[in-house]
């Protein structure tokens, strides 16, 4: 008796029996005592339902209570499947971990690029104030507003307020430490508006700021600097309020420290008074600022923008000449900083974050093949469970949290991948020579936050719905009762579809295909990155030299426009630097060699079509050979001659020497081909072969293209013509980076605006090149192989299943006297076909890659890594199938024929 | 005392169900007879009321109902103490042993002006 209300109605019927067997016994008749017994009850029909109420509350309650326990019991299930299975899970958490570390990875990247926040602004209120240009359709784009553009709308505009403005500069700073020792320092300098400054409500831990007094052209010029700089360049010098500084030259009064770790607007270390007669253009009003402040109390980026575009109206208005054509926009800082504050530039971020996703999804569908292979194994199972009364969605949802369980460990895994990556790459940032990272993202390092282990989580879920649910679907949607009597037969009942066949062979195909360029890529960056430098780049110290436009020696001295002053003033410090006792070479070139960009040039021939070639070249002094130590092949090295402005000789190395054919390539002609704007290609002259030197690089050549580095051309050139230019010392004693300090020192004393950027040894450049080439090594290397997995999971998963399947035909057809091996041969010939069939598709596909890229593809190396990848998808293949082989082989037909 | 959401009457008749199981297992209509019995007649249990409240006890898991024979051999729910309804019986006599006392007492206290009722 298990209907509750029948229960309930027997229970009452006793109930009135015994209560009128009472009655009958004090003498009432038998009608009598049964509607006295009833009525005593009540209200029959109100009690039943009153009862019927009480019984639903508590079988909801009941049921709330089985769900908790059976989910619990679900994700037992699940971790016990997960240790049964453990090649599956084992691929199923490296597929998704790499997955899920690469789309977090870069949401990491674009979450710190779009919703980093200066310190001192947590609302996010400041905003930056550039201007449109849009001369004409399709041209124009966003510039620098000028110092009258900026003390107009200081005065006029109300939805912004406190506008200040600062110019970004690099100055040298010269600390004097007794009367002929001085320490020389490049560092970014801003002049910044006092209120500017003052917006950021930072206190100086020292002094004080700057204020509108010192901005006054008559003040005695004052200069802020960091914290850093006050501990590192001044010694934490206790009495530095009143020293004096020069910048470029020029002495500046320090009257305040700012506190460590602040470097705004962008990441400067020393704040001077925006002045207007500041470098002459100013006067004008026609000098660039960045112009910054905070919005208004209350109101929205939309008010300020509606009360720009009124007044950049106006100001189109009143200066037709100057302003016609400039639409004045607010940005928000950071994002603008950034420079991510175009929409089309986050749009541009979110699809990209949705391609990555789109990865997660590709190596779910892979997984949750698996799952479906092994999920049909246990069809019987989800019939017996059916037949028992568990839902459709009862079934399925346990299957999700079964595949949410190893999705779970891989966002575990993957966040860990992540942080591990992150380790080099904050490295890589913190060790930049260059002070382009803004000072806030040092605040905020990049880490794996908690909104970035939400994202992880989201991903793993939507995994674990792609591995759990699709499967889940696929085997209660068919006929399950149906399975039922042959659920020993394990899967018979169901079938592995075209479609994920042709997923199967679609990537074994895709696998074969990138494989070789990914291998190559690796391969390639690995071998950099593992490379020593060569021992002739060991005393090496190399620095970008640069004039600061305009800037002026102290007393108004002359200033270095001028290209024979600064060739003359350059040939000095050159001098100079080879005087030192601790120098033995010196010389100067347009690039490092090994980072010349790219350039063309036209060989003189008889073709009726001038043959044009890409090249790297350079523009070199006349001993930059000796100094690498490169000795002439052909012809001769470059003379004093070759570098005035006329001459006409070029040395090209030897890869171009090859092009160029057989003979000797000593005489023929070259020229450079540019084009200018409008796209008509300038005549230059024709310059002669002078020289053969062999292909040689002193640097690490990152490999971003998918290429060799191109044949290289070289002429001779003065310094003055080259700005900035790249200054390379051969030192002979004491250790390269001692020397550093001392080349700033030359440099200023030459010239005080002469600044030394980038400078380091060759090797400590090529060795934080070698760290980033060893970490795309490592990513590459990450993703294919989690490709290979899956791959190779694809197949197994195939094998397995087919075994499974076929398992009763196998066992009967040996039964009948068939050899094993050729019946498995008949079983896997199919099988085998598609994996073929797939290498074979995508041989082809790389082998068209490769014939496209022509020059650019994987050259030598692709007769050797094509067969080689087509032979490692193949052994993985063989390898993948050994397991189900082997299963299919020790079916006894007995036993086969015994589960019918 | 009482349970926070049932009434006077409700928890009244808990507590005199859980107070006749905890001599032994009973049938429904046992109950009724008993308590009529016990209080002299004085308690009529409305018996349609008595039905509904076995059922949310057995919901409370203070009770548990089986099926077995009566005295005259006909088939009847019988109902037992669990535990937690042992807990609840000397719980709910405790609370209620102490507001009747302390409501009999302050019936029969003398008043200021020297009567007793």
């Amino acid at each position: 008796m298990n209907d509750p209300h029948e229960e309930f109605d027997q229970e009452l019927q006793f109930h009135i029996d015994q209560r009128t067997r009472d009655y009958l016994a004090k003498g009432m008749s038998p009608e009598t005592a049964r509607a006295a017994a009833t009525q005593r009850l009540g209200d029959l029909a109100r009690v039943r339902r009153t009862c019927a109420a009480v019984l639903a509350a508590g079988r909801a309650a009941e049921r709330r209570r089985t769900m908790l326990t059976v989910s619990w019991l679900d994700v037992k299930l699940g971790l016990r499947m997960f240790a049964r299975h453990p090649g599956l899970s084992l691929v199923s958490v490296a597929g998704l971990a790499v997955a899920i570390a690469i789309s977090a990875g870069y949401y990491l990247l674009v979450a710190s690029m779009l919703d980093s926040r200066l310190p001192f602004d947590e609302d996010g209120r400041m905003v930056v104030v550039r201007v449109n240009v849009v001369s004409a359709p399709g041209a124009g784009g966003t510039a620098l507003p000028s110092s009258a553009d900026f003390e107009r709308w200081r005065r006029e505009l109300t939805s912004i307020a406190d506008l200040g403005a600062f110019r970004d500069d690099a100055r040298n700073l010269i600390v004097d430490n007794g009367p002929s020792t001085s320490r020389v320092d490049v560092v970014r300098v801003a002049a910044i508006t006092a209120s500017g400054l003052g917006l950021t409500g930072v206190a100086p831990a020292l002094g004080r700021s700057l204020s509108e007094e010192d901005e006054r052209p008559s003040s005695p010029p004052v200069v802020v600097i960091a914290h850093e700089e006050w501990q590192r360049r001044l010694d934490g010098d206790p009495a530095v309020l009143g020293r004096v500084v020069r910048l470029d030259g020029v002495p500046h009064t320090v009257v305040g420290v700012l506190p460590e770790g602040f470097g705004f607007p962008v990441n400067h270390r020393a704040w001077v008074p925006l002045r207007a007669d500041d470098d002459g253009d100013s006067a004008s009003g026609s000098g660039t600022v960045h112009v910054f402040g905070r919005l208004a109390d209350g109101l929205s980026m939309e008010e300020a923008r509606a009360e720009l575009s009124i007044v950049g109206g106006r100001m189109a208005a009143a200066l037709p000449a100057t302003h016609a054509h400039v639409r004045p926009q607010v940005q928000r800082y950071t994002a603008a900083v950034v420079g991510v504050d175009d929409p089309g530039a986050q749009v541009g971020l979110r699809v990209l974050q949705f391609g990555l996703s789109l990865l997660l999804v590709l190596v779910a569908v892979n997984v949750s093949i698996l799952v479906y292979a092994r999920t049909a194994t246990r069809i019987g199972e989800i019939a017996v469970r059916t037949a028992l009364g568990a839902s459709r969605a009862r079934i399925v949802a346990q299957m999700f949290l079964e595949a949410l369980v190893p999705a779970i460990v891989a966002a575990a895994a993957g966040l860990g991948l992540l942080s591990v990556a992150l380790r080099p790459f904050r490295a890589y940032l913190r060790d930049s020579p260059t002070d382009v990272v803004p000072y806030w993202f040092a605040d905020a390092p990049l880490a794996v936050s908690p909104g970035v282990m939400l994202y992880a989580v989201v991903l793993a879920t939507i995994g674990a719905v792609i591995t759990g649910v699709i499967p889940a679907l696929k085997a209660t949607g068919r006929r399950v009762q149906c399975a039922l009597p042959q659920f020993s037969t394990r899967g018979a009942g169901i079938r592995l579809g075209g479609t994920w066949t042709a997923l199967i062979v679609a990537q074994v195909a895709l696998a074969v295909a990138v494989l070789p360029a990914a291998l190559h890529k690796a391969a390639q960056a690995y071998r950099a990155g593992v490379l020593e430098p060569p021992a002739v780049v060991a005393p090496l110290v190399r620095g970008t030299l640069e004039v600061s436009p305009g800037a002026a020696a102290p007393d108004d001295g002359p200033r270095l426009e001028d290209v024979s002053l600064r060739t003359a003033r350059l040939a000095v410090f050159f001098q100079t630097l080879e005087s030192e006792p601790a120098v033995s070479a010196v010389t100067f070139a347009s690039h490092f060699p090994g980072e010349e960009p790219a350039g063309l040039v036209e060989i003189e021939g008889e073709a009726a079509q001038p043959v044009v070639l890409r090249v790297q070249p350079n523009r070199v002094a006349t001993g930059f050979f000796d100094l690498f130590g490169v000795r002439v092949l052909a012809g001769r090295s470059f003379s004093a001659a070759d570098s005035t402005p006329h001459a006409s000789a070029i040395i090209v190395d030897q890869a171009l020497a090859e092009r160029l054919g057989a003979g000797s390539v000593l005489g023929r002609r070259i020229r450079f081909v540019n084009r200018s704007r409008d796209g008509v290609p300038r005549e230059n002259p024709w310059l002669e072969i002078v020289g053969v030197v062999p292909a040689f690089t002193a640097a690490i050549v990152p490999p971003v293209g998918y290429r060799d580095p191109l044949p290289r051309v070289y002429v001779a050139g003065r310094a003055g013509d080259l700005d900035p230019l790249t200054a390379v010392v051969r030192v002979t004693s004491g250790t390269p980076a001692q020397f550093s300090h001392r080349m700033r020192e030359i440099a200023a004393a030459v010239h005080p605006s002469l600044k030394l950027h980038r400078l380091s040894t060759v090797v400590a450049e090529i060795d934080r090149e070698r760290k980033v080439l060893r970490g795309i090594a490592f990513g590459v290397i990450s993703v294919t192989a989690s490709v290979l997995l899956l791959s190779a999971a694809g197949i197994y998963a195939m094998m397995s299943f087919t075994v499974a399947r076929r398992r009763r035909e196998i066992g009967i057809r040996t039964a009948l006297g068939a050899d094993a091996r050729r019946v498995l041969l008949g079983v896997f010939g199919r099988a085998g076909a598609q994996i073929g069939g797939g290498i074979l598709l995508g041989l082809s596909m790389a082998a068209a890659v490769e014939w496209g890229a022509g020059a650019d593809g994987l050259g030598g190396d692709g007769h050797l890594v094509l067969p080689a990848v087509a032979a490692l998808m193949f052994a993985v293949g063989i390898l993948a199938a050994a397991g189900p082989a082997r299963r299919g082989l020790a079916v006894q037909p007995v036993e086969a024929l015994r589960e019918e | 005392m009482f349970t926070k959401d049932a009434g006077v009457l409700q928890g009244t008749i808990e507590l005199l169900i859980l107070k006749r199981l905890s001599a032994g297992p009973m049938h429904g209509y046992g109950i009724a007879s008993w308590i009529e019995t016990a209080t002299g007649d004085v308690l009529r249990v409305e018996e349609g009321s008595l039905y509904p409240a076995l059922y949310r006890m057995v919901q409370k898991g203070w009770i548990t109902g089986a099926w077995g024979l009566s005295e005259n051999n006909r088939r009847a729910k019988f109902y037992r103490l669990t535990k937690a309804g042992e807990r609840e019986f000397e719980q709910q006599a405790h609370g209620w042993l102490r507001l009747s006392d302390a409501v009999s007492r302050a019936v029969t206290a003398v008043l200021p002006d020297g009567r007793s009722r």
